[in-house]
């Protein structure tokens, strides 16, 4: 090698290697926004943690995040893939379709699994979740936003032989919404299955989500459900085209984006702000619209509460806002998995529980949205159908049972009457509640444990009582609090 | 630390060999002790006190048999090999082997039901089989007179954790590096061969090895009742090509920075894929290894000196260690007895050319399947796992099923086409020394290409490698 050659080989090594290091050193770093996330923090150096791998991984973490130019060589990577190999450079939660149509793959890998519950049992716990609200004295919409392949199946192009399984699932679904609808059941499934069967695309393209037209036209159908008479044609403005960067592009590095018309309700005299409380601040996942209204003008809603997810992030603002003096749109991954209360981050937002029940206490609709891949695990448990039965039961046909004690004797009629019987107890004591039932052929004889009560939240406990035995006698045990502790022992009927 | 990671290449390294350059002639060892010990800590915490400890007991040792030798005190020097030797072994025992010999004496006591060893799984220190047998050849070949013992403790620690070689090799004996423990220079000569090498080696691992990584993982991590013949055949061809160009550039990356610091490191690899025996394999593949097992175990247990049963059973010691040298699993123990086995049945046919045979082509072609069958005992979980796969590939069933067709990109085909390309070039082509060292306009274009264009966009590759984004934009 010539002299000069090897002198210039060594530059450019030093220039490659080291420059990234100097201009960190200069304050220059990669653009913290590019990946949407909390960078890692700094890392906490101490001599005695010199042995300590994990101050190592701080470091490496910290360091990464930020060394300039990374965010460059993401999307120079990512647009070489996509653009000229047509690859996805990130397969695990990217999946390219026909003509440049993007897809999430957990859509369908999460439900191509034979674990999944029966969908009569999902529609029963939406029914049940629904008949709480409903009966409560609150107007009620429910509805499943499905999934963009489920839609727009022509776009899937090769990714077809994947989905083909949980396409099964979806079908069996739909199939059992449609028997046996759940309370307030909104079918904009059906509406999108509709607009698609008609050429129409109402999704986006580089989105995981429901395009503005799609969205509107499943608002219009809660708004339809919640305000009958309301929604107006008239009302909807379709703005002009304008480019938007999809999540799944953003989620493979790409900074392209695609060609949307946006499409929004405007109402005479209605101005919807938002606005946002201590929670909202501390998570993006609950938002509050508020109406400003001119004279004359009205809303047919008062206060609305909106359990949905990101979905819901499309139409919120734009078509249901308009409609209701409130809404307050609270994300289910804020309310969590397992009373671990999160926002999508995953920094715990203890607050938003609270908030939910407190709007729901002063609501007058509630909507209920979800996505189809997560409807699944979302309505498999009771945890939240539970909270809201032991928070609204005072709106319920009750009956409060007296009696303290370690063991409670329950009524003979339990089983007998109107309405399906869950038992709730509620403590204001330290322990988490622990409550079992039990049951006796007659006085005397030894109680025998029939059941166990769910604790949605460490003070509350329910049991149902559906198939409680309409002879001898039956009774709770109450464990981990002392009877003095006690605030509520209630049959509440759904 | 591994080297195609970004705190390596953008952090750790330009500060080391930065500091390295800058520090003056006698502070470049405790410069370099420095940095090898900080990047051992970075991956392997307080393991590094077993490395000190490792240190420690082979300088002495060392010391200890080159004194004896240099007293012709023949009965001194064995003990001082001795101590090394055993306390190496035992090292390398007791971490890499403890919990594999313990579990399988638990099986064996739980199936006899005399009862099982109460036992918590020891962790592993990184580098370990590197570490050790580089210590060993210290303390070898200073009681041999082949290279003179260090006098300066720090320059023995240097060698046994220089940074480079540390956890992946190449295996450097003490004499081929001892002179330029105690006295080297770094020409821009040297520098400029040193970074073309490491970028081709950085290449050749993130370009290659990861890219077809994919491949075999599906593969391997099928069901073996899912996995159609055609996807066994790619994924243990993917696989072949990973191990090789991740193993070799690797060691290409070692010998390019050790290069840049003024070593000489041993080649590892010599286009093995173009072996046109399993006799020829082992002398192009993992050649540092290789060489260790047949200088330091195969000539002094006798060789192919004695009889034929001799060397047979020779042979057989030796690859079974060989095997087991790459990990506590059976899988590795049987890599290492196929090999074994067939080096013999080439004994016995006689069929094991290293040059110039006839149907070259047919041979290598022949060597490879039998290499790449190997690599399935070798990438195997296990050994059941491993007659599934043989199966697979053996009884013919159409198509290559879901899991392993969603991970054949554009990306990873091409990658795996010019891994399998590789073997075709002509048998003693080494890209990356040619690259090193060759002179002529081809070569030149070449490095130019490589510097150039394949460096900055494997740096991208790498950079994507740390792309964590949230998923729930805006929400």
């Amino acid at each position: 090698m010539r002299r000069t050659t090897a002198f210039a080989y060594s530059i450019v090594a030093a220039l490659v290697f080291l420059g990234p290091l100097l201009l960190f050193l200069a304050g220059m770093r990669s653009d913290p926004k590019f990946e949407n996330r909390r960078l890692a923090p700094a890392p906490d150096l101490e001599i005695t943690r010199l042995l300590d791998t994990a101050m190592y991984q701080e470091a490496t973490a910290f360091f990464v995040d930020r060394v300039p130019l990374r965010d460059l060589g993401v999307r120079v990577d990512a647009w070489i893939d996509f653009h000229v190999l047509g690859d996805t450079p990130n397969p695990k939660d990217v999946a390219i379709g026909k003509d440049g149509w993007l897809f999430n793959p957990v859509t369908y890998t999460a439900t191509c699994t034979d674990d999944l519950p029966d969908p009569e049992l999902i529609v029963a716990n939406a029914d049940l979740l629904m008949s709480v609200l409903a009966e409560s004295g609150r107007d009620v919409a429910f509805t499943i936003s499905p999934q963009k392949r489920t839609i727009h199946p022509e776009y899937l192009g090769g990714l077809k032989e994947q989905a083909a399984c949980a396409e099964e699932h979806s079908t069996a679904l739909h199939d059992a919404l449609l028997a046996d609808p759940p309370t307030g059941y909104v079918d904009t499934w059906g509406i999108l299955l509709q607009a698609s069967a008609e050429g129409e695309i109402v999704y986006f393209r580089d989105d995981g989500h429901w395009n503005f037209v799609g969205a509107a036209r499943s608002a219009a159908a809660i708004v339809e459900q919640l305000w009958p008479g309301a929604w107006s044609e008239e009302d909807v403005v379709v703005g002009e085209d304008s480019e938007r960067a999809g999540n799944l592009a953003l989620q493979m590095g790409l900074t392209s984006t695609e060609t949307i018309t946006p499409v929004w309700v405007e109402r005479e005299g209605v101005t919807v702000l938002a606005s946002k409380t201590q929670a909202a601040k501390q998570t993006p996942a609950v938002r509050i619209y508020r109406l400003e209204l001119a004279q004359g003008a009205t809303a047919p809603g008062v206060s609305t509460l909106a359990l949905g997810d990101s979905f819901m992030g499309f139409t919120a603002e734009e078509h249901l806002a308009p409609y209701t003096e409130s809404l307050v749109w609270i994300n289910w991954r804020t309310i969590g998995r397992s009373g671990s209360l999160s926002n999508p981050a995953g920094r715990p937002v203890p607050e938003a529980e609270e908030l939910l029940l407190d709007t729901l206490a002063g609501a007058d609709s509630v909507i209920v949205q979800t996505v189809e891949w997560e409807v699944w695990q979302r309505l498999s448990s009771m945890r939240l159908t539970y909270l809201l039965l032991a928070s609204l039961s005072e709106d319920l046909p009750h009956q409060d049972i007296a009696a303290r004690g370690t063991v409670v004797g329950l009524p003979a009629d339990v089983s007998l009457g109107s309405g399906r019987p869950f038992l709730v107890v509620r403590t204001d004591g330290e322990g988490t509640l622990n409550v079992r039932l039990l049951h006796r052929d007659g006085p005397g004889a030894e109680w025998t444990e029939i059941g166990r009560g769910e604790s949605p939240r460490s003070d509350l406990a329910v049991v149902d009582l559906r198939d409680l035995p309409t002879t001898g006698e039956s009774a709770i045990r109450i464990r981990n609090v002392d009877s003095s502790q006690i605030e509520i022992i209630r049959i509440v009927r759904v | 630390m591994v080297f195609s990671s970004i705190e390596f290449l953008f952090l750790f390294m330009p500060v080391a060999i930065g500091a390295y350059f800058v520090v003056p002639r006698a502070l470049k060892n405790h410069v370099l002790l420095a940095a090898s010990l900080l990047f051992y800590t970075w991956g392997g915490g307080a393991f590094v006190f077993i490395l000190a400890a490792s240190i420690a007991v082979n300088y002495w040792a060392g010391g200890f048999a080159a004194a004896a030798r240099e007293q012709g005190n023949d009965r001194r020097r064995a003990i001082g090999v001795a101590v090394g030797v055993a306390a190496n072994v035992a090292l390398l025992g007791y971490f890499k082997y403890a919990n594999f010999f313990v579990d399988q004496l638990n099986s064996v006591g739980d199936a006899l039901g005399i009862g099982t060893i109460a036992w918590t799984n020891i962790g592993l220190p990184i580098g370990i089989s590197f570490f050790t047998f580089q210590s060993m050849s210290y303390t070898i070949d200073v009681a041999m007179g082949r290279a003179e013992r260090l006098r300066n403790p720090f320059d023995f620690a240097l060698f046994v954790s220089l940074f480079p070689q540390l956890i992946a090799g190449p295996i450097v004996r003490y004499h081929q590096i001892a002179d330029q423990l105690r006295d080297r220079r770094t020409r821009i000569d040297d520098v400029a061969e040193g970074v073309v090498r490491f970028a081709h080696g950085l290449v050749k691992k993130v370009l290659i090895a990861d890219s077809v990584a994919v491949i075999a993982d599906a593969a391997f991590g099928s069901n073996p009742s899912d996995l159609t013949t055609g996807a066994a055949w790619l994924g243990v061809a993917a696989y072949t090509v990973q191990i090789y160009f991740d193993f070799s550039g690797y060691s290409d990356m070692a010998i390019g920075l050790g290069r840049v610091l003024g070593f000489h490191f041993p080649e590892n690899f010599n286009r093995p894929y173009s072996a046109l025996s399993i006799t020829d394999f082992w002398r192009r593949w993992h050649i540092t290894l290789s060489s260790f097992f047949r200088d330091y175990l195969y000539v002094p247990l006798g060789g192919s000196r004695g009889s034929t049963a001799a060397t047979y059973r020779n042979l057989v010691v030796v690859f079974l260690l060989t095997g087991l040298w790459h990990g506590a699993n059976w899988t590795f123990v049987a890599w290492g007895a196929y090999h074994g086995a067939l080096l013999i049945i080439e004994r016995v046919t006689g069929q094991r050319p290293t040059e110039g045979a006839s149907l070259p082509w047919l041979r290598r072609g022949f060597v490879l399947l039998l290499v790449m069958i190997g690599w399935v005992l070798f990438r195997a979980e296990s050994l059941p796992a491993a007659v599934e796969y043989l199966r697979a590939m053996f009884t013919f069933t159409g198509g290559v099923g879901a899991a392993v067709g969603d991970v054949i990109t554009v990306k990873a085909t091409i990658a795996l086409a010019i891994g399998a390309a590789s073997v075709l070039l002509p048998g003693r082509f080494v890209a990356g020394v040619e690259l090193q060292q060759r002179v002529g306009a081809v070569p030149a274009v070449a490095r130019a290409a490589l510097m150039g264009l394949a460096l900055p966009y494997t740096l991208m590759v790498v950079a994507s490698g740390s792309f964590s984004p949230f998923l729930y934009f805006q929400f």
